[in-house]
């Protein structure tokens, strides 16, 4: 392990980051938030001068290898955390650092769950920034270096591989950093239309752009105590349901259809998934919807369908309390926080392709009993996926479902009823947000103790960068020289 | 540029690596699924699985918008196709390593048709380079041609009795047409100033002028006279063609060679070549065949290990200059060591001749040295190049680099610290790898 590199590495990530809260600060000045002014300027200079430090302590000699690319996007991502928090400690909008290190992380890693009691007293500068750090985090904090640093090399391919969601991630261009640049830029055109979108049908600029963030990143923070839900404009709701599951679609495939292959879409067996699967989860809750609570069918497809692309994007916006919805509706949507959106895309859970590939193995399985003999390749579309691949994806899935358990296991050990230990778990490892129960769609995480609001980020942090990345760095001999 | 390698073997790979080194674009297509993986960690490339010569692999790998496409995979025959589509997408330049020379042999089909611009085989560059290497004094064991071969570059090995050994560089003379670039000592480049000291062991490099070729004798081993009589160790092709190049300048051949209806062709092929059937390992046959009075030993069969023991019992049996092919690149840096006079690979040859043909048309040449690390590079000075109009101690030249030679309208300059280039000028530098971006930079 090259630690030099590593700490250089941060060093310039924390520097990009003390410079992207130029925004907020600019807001803060153009609302005259006295104290969010001097928590910005603060927190800027800390964390540039901390990253310009550790830049200039170590130097960047030997190259990023597999080792260095793990501990540089896990330790970053960590570290790029905790330097977030300094905006919300020091303006007052949180006083305790785990409350605020769980609201960075759940920022950061795009899951939306928060411990803030009321949004809506806080500084409009400091909710931005709440916001911003949910879209850096969406497309990835380390993809932003790697995009603006093209030195990294073949180190940048590492850091790529580690952080980029999915199980293969495909590369678009020769070179990792134009790949990098590219994703970025199909992203912020994304992003400038929905803003444009939101805008033009009647929201104010700020608000716009706070749930653009919260939409393309599929993160849910929203600068509403009612969330999407506070507007109850159709219009709003109809925008943001689009965006979001264009964010929860592979990017690569975003990158080919913004230049004019719009057939690829659906060529691509992922996206026909999950496309399937958003419709059929919307028809079965609809329906059941309509026949327990709401008299008009449209008012059941209205909530069902923005509910159902939230929670299976992994975004966690909220326009009803789900919680009080049917068991079999509040079923499904449990079972999609788990399955998420497509990879390569910004959205959390265990990834559309997984499950398909999973679905496959289990039918060759079958197979392989009726014709022992068989040779039964698994195909993707027209891709073939190795027999190494599929073992990669199932011991993925089993991990998930073991964190899954365990986590339930000390969430109840903390205190918690069954549903709402179990569902705090699996919504803060898929990204999402709300969970059911305590942590519901009205309710928030403040009421947690200290340990259960670390071991929630740490779910956060397991669940955005795939599991493997995070825990290969508890194994002591990652670390050997 | 943007450009396609198909198969990622060892000269793809190296090609790759230097090119990709060179902000190209590169993506390479192969089909072993397994190296995917490896490519990715080592290289900042695109790594495409599949059949080069397909329209459609080609097609995804952006043959469109590529500016060259080089076919080296182990089959002639879809390197050819490869190149053939990619004129078809009107890709400007095509190579392709062709081995077989039957299907080139007086041209049957014209390039042009083909559709290939270059065709480099492997065989015959590596034969080339051995006859190159017999020709020099024999402790001489790589030599360059550059500027036409106005300029050549020698490697030497510095053994015990040499006359350069334990000698500060200020105390040898080395006159005004040779100018001592480099030091190889322990796998480190060391860009000599007058104070080194060359010890046994080193490796040095050193320019010289064609006209004082005569005085390369002087500098290196007087003991050898010139070249008489060669023996070839397996008749493999590029055996064949080293025997032919040999007999053209009229040096006396001998190749050995084990199965007994390959020598019949063989002998038939080469009528000046005295073709022995007979396992070339037996050091009874070797004495027969006067091993100890035979001043040039070439072992080219298929076998590494063979190529290198054999040499060596060579060596042993006191032949003057002993050359050995050794396939596996890796072997390289310690069979200098054990005494073989120089070691030649058709792998790095092809790699070096490709390269040195994509930039012949552009700016700079390349060639590389000692397994792709050094590479000498042929830049010329344009304009606005940042080099130009002052003298050469006050241009931040990156360290581990040297100006070896200066060529201004066909006259060669050593330069020293106070030499000026000027626009137009052709120059001969060497550098480490990795710092030929900064050299780029300077000549831009």
């Amino acid at each position: 392990m090259n630690y030099n590199v590593v700490l250089h590495t941060l060093g310039i990530l924390l520097s990009f980051l003390g410079l992207s809260m130029i925004f907020p600060l600019s807001y803060a000045f153009y609302y005259q938030e006295e104290r969010a002014i001097y928590a910005l300027l603060s927190s800027i200079i800390i964390t540039i001068l901390s990253g310009l430090f550790l830049r200039f302590t170590f130097k960047s000699e030997g190259g990023i290898g597999r080792k260095e690319g793990f501990a540089i996007v896990t330790l970053g991502w960590i570290i790029a955390a905790a330097f977030g928090t300094f905006p919300f400690l020091f303006s007052g909008a949180l006083n305790n650092f785990i409350d605020a290190y769980f609201e960075s992380m759940s920022g950061f890693t795009t899951t939306g769950a928060t411990v803030l009691q009321s949004i809506e007293d806080n500084p409009l500068s400091i909710l931005f920034w709440r916001n911003q750090i949910q879209w850096m985090g969406g497309m990835g904090i380390i993809m932003l270096v790697v995009a603006i640093l093209p030195t990294l090399g073949v180190g940048g391919m590492q850091l790529f591989k580690s952080e980029v969601p999915g199980p293969e991630p495909d590369k678009l261009k020769p070179r990792i950093a134009e790949t990098a640049k590219i994703l970025y830029l199909v992203y912020i055109t994304i992003s400038a239309l929905q803003i444009a979108c939101l805008y033009f049908t009647g929201m104010s600029l700020y608000d716009a752009i706070i749930h653009m963030f919260g939409t393309m990143a599929t993160g849910g923070f929203s600068s509403k105590n009612l969330s999407v839900g506070h507007y109850n404009n159709l219009t709003f709701e109809v925008i943001i349901t689009f965006f979001m599951l264009i964010a929860g679609t592979n990017f690569t495939l975003l990158y080919k259809v913004l230049h004019g292959d719009i057939k690829s879409l659906f060529k691509d067996r992922e996206f026909i998934f999950y496309i399937g699967l958003v419709f059929i989860s919307i028809l079965i809750i609809a329906t059941q919807l309509h026949i327990y609570i709401y008299k008009s069918i449209l008012t059941a497809l209205r909530y069902a369908s923005f509910q159902v692309v939230s929670i299976v994007t992994t975004t966690g916006f909220v326009t009803i309390d789900f919680d009080q919805w049917p068991a079999l509706s509040k079923s499904i949507l449990i079972i999609l926080m788990f399955i998420g959106g497509c990879a390569g895309s910004t959205g959390g859970g265990i990834k559309s392709i997984r499950i398909l590939i999973l679905i496959k193995k289990v039918g060759r399985e079958f197979q392989k009993i009726l014709h022992p003999h068989a040779i039964t390749p698994i195909y993707i579309g027209e891709k073939r996926i190795s027999d190494e691949a599929v073992s990669t994806v199932t011991s993925f899935f089993l991990l998930y479902i073991m964190i899954f358990i365990l986590g339930s296991l000390v969430m109840a050990a903390l205190g918690l009823d069954m549903i709402s230990a179990m569902t705090s778990v699996a919504t803060t490892l898929g990204n999402v947000g709300p969970g059911l129960g305590l942590v519901g769609p009205t309710q928030n995480f403040a009421f947690l103790p200290s340990a259960g609001k670390l071991f929630l980020s740490f779910c956060m942090l397991l669940g955005r960068l795939e599991i493997d990345t995070v825990l290969i760095l508890l194994i002591p001999e990652f670390w050997k020289k | 540029m943007k450009i396609i390698i198909i198969g990622a073997g060892k000269v793809g790979l190296q090609i790759a690596q230097t090119l990709s080194r060179e902000n190209h674009d590169i993506t390479i297509i192969d089909k072993r699924e397994d190296i995917r993986e490896d490519i990715d960690s080592n290289l900042d490339i695109m790594t495409i699985v599949g059949n080069g010569a397909s329209v459609r692999i080609l097609e995804q790998a952006g043959i469109k918008e590529a500016d060259m496409l080089i076919a080296v995979t182990r089959n002639d025959e879809v390197n050819m196709i490869a190149c053939m589509t990619a004129k078809q997408f009107n890709v400007a330049k095509t190579i392709a390593r062709i081995r077989n020379s039957e299907y080139m042999y007086a041209n049957s089909i014209s390039k042009e048709k083909l559709g290939i611009d270059y065709v480099i085989n492997p065989e015959k560059a590596t034969a080339k380079e051995i006859v190159r290497l017999l020709k020099t004094p024999s402790n001489i064991c790589e030599v360059y041609d550059f500027a036409e071969g106005k300029i050549s570059l020698f490697g030497l090995k510095i053994v015990e009795d040499s006359n350069f050994a334990n000698k500060k560089l200020k105390e040898i003379s080395f006159g005004q047409h040779a100018l001592m670039v480099a030091i190889f000592r322990e796998n480190n480049l060391i860009i000599p100033t007058g104070n080194d000291k060359i010890m046994v062991g080193d490796k040095i490099y050193f320019l010289i002028k064609k006209e004082s070729y005569s005085d390369l004798e002087l500098l290196c081993d007087k003991k050898n006279g010139p070249l008489q009589n060669v023996l070839i160790f397996g008749g493999s092709n590029i055996g064949i063609q080293v025997a032919s190049l040999l007999n053209k300048i009229g040096i006396k051949t001998k190749l050995i060679e084990i199965n007994k209806q390959k020598s019949e062709t063989i002998s038939e092929l080469l009528p000046q070549t005295l073709v022995i059937n007979g396992d070339g390992t037996n050091t009874e046959l070797l004495k027969e065949e006067g091993i100890e009075k035979t001043d040039g030993f070439v072992a080219v069969t298929g076998y590494d290990e063979d190529n290198l023991l054999v040499s060596l019992l060579a060596k042993h049996f006191g032949t003057k200059k002993v050359i050995a092919k050794i396939s596996r690149i890796n072997y390289i840096p310690i069979l200098e060591k054990i005494g073989i006079d120089a070691i030649v690979n058709p792998r790095l040859t092809t790699a070096s001749a490709i390269l040195r043909f994509l930039k012949s048309g552009d700016l700079i040449a390349l060639t590389l040295l000692k397994e792709g690390e050094l590479e000498v590079a042929e830049l010329i000075a344009k304009k606005d190049s940042k080099i130009i109009n002052k003298p050469l101690k006050l241009t931040n030249l990156p360290n581990n680099s040297i100006i070896g030679a200066i060529i201004r309208d066909d006259e060669v300059i050593i330069p020293g610290g106070d030499d000026i280039i000027i626009e137009g000028d052709k120059v001969i530098l060497f550098t480490k790898t990795t710092e030929i971006k900064k050299i780029e930079h300077l000549f831009m």
